[in-house]
């Protein structure tokens, strides 16, 4: 069976090969295998040539298949590895495997755990876990690595997914809005959903948005925004 | 056993947390069907685990439970000096 990446069950930090070792006719076709089972673009991995291979006589007598060994490459801030070292403690204690996907957006870092089978159990009802587990990690990360550090957890592309939700809605509820004339309120969310909400509100015009309640129930709301507004809106 | 597994959870994630990870003990209590899992760390780490309003404990309990539910245990977690 092939051992992807990030799959890890083995401790041992300075050692760790979390790289794959590939055979192919080329070495070519040899790295285009690595990176089809690592899920990697070039520019994400690290390349060692154990063997270059050899062509053989009519290409059967005598040849050598090409060896190489394929790793990710470690992010510079360190901040993947912190993660890792976290979800491999939570991972052990549930028995699961897990693999760690990470990419820089917007000048943060987005990592998604991806568990075999237990994506749902760690987002937890409306992603409460999820949030313990951004919230925990965050600490740690700060810890070890000092200063901030931007970085958003996902589980099971979940965070990736409400938020496609959310802003779908908050598009839906302010042409509604902008319709009737009326302010509408959407549901109760979080700081972080309301910013997102926020955000996809401030790229449309005629509305206008701002949060009412407290605590648990604090939510977005929509007003449209009054014609002699938008005017102002218009001259400035 | 599960539940030691839970503990070694705990013990890994605390000494990630706090400043003197040889500090910290960790006990377990059984009441009635309940596990309980007793945290104590050094006087100075205890706002470390606890967290800005309890934050952080209150995140550590979420993966206790989330861990037990998993394998259908019940247990709490407390937090000592």
């Amino acid at each position: 069976m092939a051992r992807i990446g990030r799959d890890r069950d083995t401790r041992g930090d300075e050692t760790r090969t979390d790289g794959i070792e590939v055979k192919g006719k080329t070495v070519e076709k040899a790295l285009e295998k690595a990176l089809a089972s690592l899920k990697a673009r070039i520019d994400e991995v690290d390349i060692k040539i154990v063997d270059q291979g050899q062509k053989g006589v009519l290409g059967i007598f005598g040849s050598r298949d090409a060896r190489i060994v394929v790793s990710r490459k470690k992010s510079a801030s360190g901040v993947e590895e912190v993660v890792d070292e976290v979800a491999r403690a939570i991972m052990e204690s549930l028995d699961v495997n897990y693999r760690l996907f990470s990419e820089e957006v917007d000048g943060a870092t987005y990592i998604n755990i991806e568990t075999a089978g237990v994506d749902g159990l760690l987002i937890g009802r409306k992603g409460d876990t999820l949030t313990s587990l951004q919230h925990l990690i965050g600490r740690i990360v700060s810890k070890k690595l000092g200063g901030y550090q931007r970085l958003t957890l996902d589980v099971g592309g979940y965070l990736r997914n409400r938020h496609d939700i959310l802003k779908q809605k908050a598009v839906k509820a302010a042409e509604k809005a902008k319709k009737t004339n009326h302010e509408v309120a959407l549901e109760p969310m979080k700081a972080a959903e309301r910013r997102i909400v926020h955000m996809a509100l401030s790229e449309l015009d005629g509305i206008s948005s701002y949060t009412i309640g407290n605590g648990e129930m604090r939510k977005v709301c929509i007003a449209p925004q009054r014609a002699e507004e938008q005017k102002r809106a218009g001259n400035r | 056993m599960s539940l030691q597994k839970i503990k070694t959870m705990v013990r890994k994630i605390s000494e990630m947390l706090v400043d003197r990870p040889d500090k910290i003990v960790l006990i377990d209590e059984k009441r009635d069907d309940t596990h309980i899992i007793v945290l104590s760390v050094d006087k100075s780490d205890v706002g470390k685990i606890i967290g800005r309003s309890g934050q952080t404990a209150k995140a550590l309990r979420a993966l206790v439970n989330a861990a037990a539910t998993r394998l259908g245990e019940k247990v709490l977690l407390e937090i000592r000096e």
